[in-house]
């Protein structure tokens, strides 16, 4: 099977800093590539070096099946085409002329237009929807129509691969999907697409295969489909994200957590007594403050639940829609006496969710610090006839405090790491 | 603006070309006179010394004001493409204070061979100059355009000063060097037109077959090399050839300025960017001006003649505020 | 005769000689320069500056070369100004050197700066600017030097000699008709062509000379359009003559080899002649000596062959 982009051994540094290193890879012809990767991972030099406009230390790159070294250069632009992140070029020539520049490859010295030379740039203007600009100046166009303008010009040199490096980053939302949906729609013409992108989730709606690059290095390779997923992400990143599947397009989708990554050691830990979702602002507001947190008891597909397993918090959980079972409650006493405190988000009670309070009075028995919010002791959300109420009046009774914002509650624990 | 029209507006300065070419035919005593133009039809019917002033004085005259004309506005358009700056003039790399440093040289040194000495030593020294310049700002393979700028600017200050110690130095001579540096086509002859030919005939060609490497510059460099040229080949190719052509100008008739900076730009403003039709739309238009330049400099204050770089810039300036103000305020 | 009456007589006499000859003692060494400024000495200098080569010879031309105490690096005539201590050039001036120097006369010329005989005066030196633009000036300026420094006798003798010259060959040109008077182009370089208009030197040599200068229509020193030249047609050229710069005189060269000049009469008829540039461009005791050679260059069937040794070597 012969490859459209293959490479091998690729070794790249400027001066001292290496910048590339052994980098092994075969593209298949119709392959819409993404590139990810952190700043200052190579990216943009390997797109470079696939052009042409930087000869690698040692390595080959093969291009259709030919050895780069023996391409001239004119060859290698009939075979590469490279699109940048921007063009703030101010040109009065007519976007027609700027298209048509990118026919240069196939011209000899003297060699006047031909008739292929128009049919390759109508054809790119058609592509990239731009046959409204043609007579126009280039400056008067908007960014993002500049930039399809950029990639009409890359394909008038019809190449068999088309090189991307981040162009669209500069570009509102409109534009951007423009452009990707040009990119994607290139692929029935059989024309390689490699594209550095710096978002993530253009590379899950329109690439049909992933590359991660980090530190010179290719540390993932693979189809979208089985290759990008949180996991790989955050380890490329170092940065927490969560995945979901795109509604409309059924492609993972990802969105950053903000925290980073997992706290190595924790200066409190505390265990959240919630349910119903009122437990997930305090989730995330405890990871923040630098302490770990478990969560019990909560059923099985109530969103506290979800969150807390999404955010990889240890959690006790009941079955769904079933009231909470002794071996549960005696499971979730021993997940909380872990913790150096308890917290009680406030919440709705009902019969259900009883026994959490029950759980409390059993971990304060045990010596344990109880804390809640002055809000908890609102009627209007006990559902118990006054069962909840009580139970917390006695938490109160015996020494569980009781604050009056979250912050103060925070600001306690922070005083308390401090001695 | 559609490719007929600007067709049309190169036409145009053709024609304007070679009518100015005619009329300075006619140019004598002052004036013009009908009765010189007649009188190129009929040599033989002229005393020797008419036949003298028209075809030994005024005709090669003539054509060197058209050639260094077509020269440093071809060159300043080339290195503005080049360099993708608006500010670059034809003497950009040293190649005016080499020349000048040249002249002084051959004047102070008193050395003589001939006629040539001055034009010979100024040609080698612009030139030397040149690849100095060429070679400082050189990194490697590569020729990164603004470490040359700069060395051309280093260069032409210390040739500055080179300048002024030499006039300093010159004592009676110090005219010449003056007059020398201002630059004017007092003393044309068809020998100057001989030795200026080759470098056009082979440079002109050369530099017009580049015209659509240079609208790839257009786009920054990189675009252009990963469009299949050879930048630093282009680079090396169209200064070198430049220089030839300016030093050879500089050489004759010394240093004009204004015509290699502003033609070129006059012509955007009218026709725009594209070097296919810039390139010979400068190159005519720089002609015509040079050689009403030099009309005007042989009969303001006739018999008295102007030295023609004044002339130049005193025409040039005002017509270029004018365009720059329409471009402003939009067609 | 009594014996009272002879030494009445005497007396008178020894009165009236010494009246006089104390009247000349006690007439105070002053004249006016070219800027309007009076100087005054109290007695005949000792200590003189020469600020251009052309008051040089005149002070040399005085009989003053003991009392001079500095000149400027051009000044190469006569050869003992060579020996002479330099104050600078004639643009170019140490004023230290000039102070220590102690002058009690300094003699400036128009081609000194304006800045610097201003600060000469600021220092309260005795500057004297000499200035002329013919050659009844230059006589009146060697006059004034020579009243200056007292120095009457050699002096008139100079100046006698000069104004007899110059009457001499004033009054045989006069009598030539103007049909008789040939066209004079005097070329100073030819890259552009520089030639010397109407008041200049140049052409009062010319016009006095007997002959008329082609350049009269223009002012001054100038260029001019080699058109003309050749329409005007000289019959006489005459070429400047620099000095050491060139072994061939460049100029001398292009006159007479460049193709475009052999139409002109002078170039045909063998009429070019050198001239050293600074006897015409010095205003000094030679102006008449150089009126002399224009004048057997123009003319020599009243005034003589004019001889220069360096064209014979060509």
């Amino acid at each position: 099977m012969s490859f459209s982009l293959s490479v091998k051994n690729l070794f790249f540094s400027y001066g001292d800093r290496k910048v590339l290193h052994n980098v092994n890879f075969n593209i298949q012809k119709g392959d819409f590539v993404g590139i990810l990767g952190p700043n200052g991972s190579g990216k943009s030099t390997l797109l470079h070096l696939l052009s042409g406009l930087l000869m690698p230390d040692t390595g080959s790159i093969f291009i259709s099946g030919k050895n780069t070294q023996e391409l001239s250069r004119k060859n290698w632009s009939q075979e590469i085409a490279i699109v940048f992140q921007e063009t703030n070029l101010n040109l009065d020539l007519e976007c027609y002329d700027v298209i048509m520049m990118g026919r240069f490859p196939h011209w000899r010295r003297w060699q006047k237009e031909n008739q292929q030379d128009i049919d390759s740039v109508l054809n790119a203007l058609q592509i990239t929807n731009t046959q409204q600009f043609a007579n126009r100046p280039f400056r008067e166009l908007s960014g993002g129509e500049k930039q399809r303008v950029m990639i009409a010009r890359a394909l008038a040199q019809e190449p068999n691969i088309l090189l991307l490096d981040e162009p669209t980053s500069h570009l509102d939302i409109l534009h951007q999907l423009d452009i990707m949906r040009i990119l994607f729609l290139l692929q029935k013409k059989d024309i390689t697409i490699l594209g550095v992108f710096h978002d993530i989730n253009l590379v899950s709606q329109f690439c049909n295969q992933v590359m991660f690059l980090k530190k010179g290095v290719i540390v993932h390779r693979g189809l979208v489909g089985k290759s990008l997923h949180a996991p790989q992400v955050e380890e490329l990143f170092d940065v927490e994200f969560l995945e979901e599947i795109h509604p409309y397009s059924l492609r993972p989708f990802f969105m950053p957590l903000g925290i980073v990554k997992k706290i190595e050691s924790p200066s409190a830990s505390i265990h959240l007594i919630c349910g119903g979702g009122s437990g997930s602002n305090f989730m995330k507001e405890f990871l923040e403050a630098g302490f770990s947190v478990s969560v019990g008891i909560v059923n099985q597909f109530d969103s506290d639940q979800e969150m807390a397993s999404k955010l990889g918090i240890p959690v006790m959980i009941e079955k769904p829609f079933s009231p909470i079972s002794d071996d549960n409650f005696q499971k979730a006493i021993n997940l909380a006496a872990q913790s150096d405190y308890i917290f009680i988000a406030p919440g709705y009670w009902g019969r259900g969710n009883l026994k959490n309070l029950d759980l409390a009075i059993s971990l304060q028995e045990r010596g344990k610090k109880i804390f809640f919010l002055q809000d908890s002791l609102d009627r209007n959300w006990d559902y118990t006839e006054g069962l909840a109420i009580n139970k917390l009046n006695l938490l109160a009774q015996h020494h569980a405090e009781v604050f009056s914002s979250f912050t103060e509650l925070i600001d306690r624990i922070k005083k308390d790491c401090l001695k | 603006m559609k490719i007929t029209k600007k067709r049309q507006i190169i036409l145009a300065l053709i024609i304007i070309l070679v009518l100015s070419m005619v009329f300075s035919l006619g140019i004598g005593g002052g004036r013009f006179q009908i009765s010189d133009l007649l009188s190129f039809l009929q040599p033989s019917s002229l005393l020797p010394t008419e036949k003298t002033i028209l075809f030994e004085i005024r005709l090669p005259r003539l054509i060197l004001s058209v050639l260094v004309g077509a020269a440093l506005s071809l060159s300043g358009a080339v290195l503005q493409g080049l360099f993708q700056n608006p500010l670059v003039d034809p003497y950009v790399l040293g190649i005016s204070s080499g020349g000048a440093v040249g002249a002084i040289v051959a004047i102070l040194s008193g050395i003589s061979l001939g006629f040539i000495t001055l034009p010979l030593f100024s040609f080698l020294f612009a030139l030397a100059t040149t690849f100095l310049v060429l070679r400082l700002g050189q990194i490697g393979h590569k020729m990164p355009l603004e470490i040359m700028l700069l060395a051309g600017v280093a260069i032409g200050f210390f040739f500055s000063a080179l300048i002024s110690l030499g006039m300093f130095l010159a004592g009676e001579n110090l005219h010449q060097m003056v007059f020398w540096i201002m630059g004017g086509f007092w003393n044309s002859s068809w020998n100057k037109v001989y030795t200026l030919l080759p470098f056009f005939l082979i440079g002109f060609p050369i530099i017009f077959s580049y015209s659509r490497e240079l609208n790839t510059f257009l786009l920054g460099e990189k675009v252009a090399e990963s469009m299949g040229v050879e930048v630093e080949k282009t680079k090396k190719i169209l200064l070198i050839v430049t220089s030839l052509l300016v030093a050879a100008s500089v050489s004759v008739s010394g240093v004009i300025g204004f015509v290699g900076l502003v033609v070129p730009h006059i012509i955007r403003i009218i026709i725009g960017e594209d070097h296919r039709q810039l390139l010979p739309a400068s190159l005519f238009l720089g002609s015509s001006v040079l050689l009403w330049a030099d009309i005007f400099s042989r009969t303001l204050l006739h018999p008295v003649e102007l030295p023609v770089g004044v002339l130049t810039s005193l025409m040039g300036a005002p017509f270029f505020i004018y365009l720059l103000r329409r471009k402003k305020k939009g067609w | 005769m009594s014996k009272l009456r002879i030494i009445a007589i005497l007396t008178i006499l020894i009165l009236a000689f010494s009246s006089t000859i104390t009247i000349s003692f006690s007439q105070p060494l002053s004249a006016t320069d070219a800027t309007g400024f009076t100087l005054s000495l109290s007695q005949p200098p000792n200590r003189i500056i020469s600020l251009a080569p052309g008051n040089t010879e005149i002070l040399f031309a005085l009989g003053l070369n003991d009392k001079i105490v500095g000149v400027t690096t051009y000044c190469d005539e006569p050869i003992e100004a060579l020996k002479k201590e330099k104050i600078g050039n004639v643009t170019e001036i140490d004023l230290e050197k000039i102070l220590t120097l102690q002058p009690d006369l300094i003699l400036a010329s128009s081609l000194t700066p304006e800045e610097t005989v201003a600060r000469l005066h600021e220092l309260s030196l005795p500057v004297f600017t000499l200035k002329s633009d013919t050659i009844e000036e230059v006589i009146e300026d060697i006059t004034k030097v020579a009243v200056l420094s007292g120095v009457e006798i050699p002096g008139s003798n100079l100046i006698k000699t000069m104004k007899d010259q110059l009457k001499k060959i004033n009054d045989l040109s006069q009598s030539i008709p103007d049909y008789q008077k040939p066209l004079v182009f005097h070329i100073i370089w030819h890259d552009p062509i520089w030639t010397a208009g109407n008041s200049t030197f140049i052409n009062e040599f010319i016009t006095l000379a007997g002959g008329k200068n082609l350049a009269e229509d223009i002012q001054g020193y100038s260029t001019i359009d080699f058109e003309e030249i050749l329409k005007r047609n000289p019959s006489i050229i005459t070429v400047i003559e620099n000095h050491g710069k060139n072994e061939e005189n460049q100029l001398y060269q292009f006159v007479t080899t460049d193709n475009r000049l052999q139409t002109v009469a002078a170039i045909k008829n063998n009429q070019v002649y050198l001239i050293d540039s600074n006897l015409v461009s010095r205003p000094g005791p030679r102006v008449v000596s150089a009126l002399q050679y224009f004048a057997q260059i123009i003319h020599p069937e009243i005034f003589g062959e004019y001889q220069n040794q360096e064209i014979n070597s060509k």
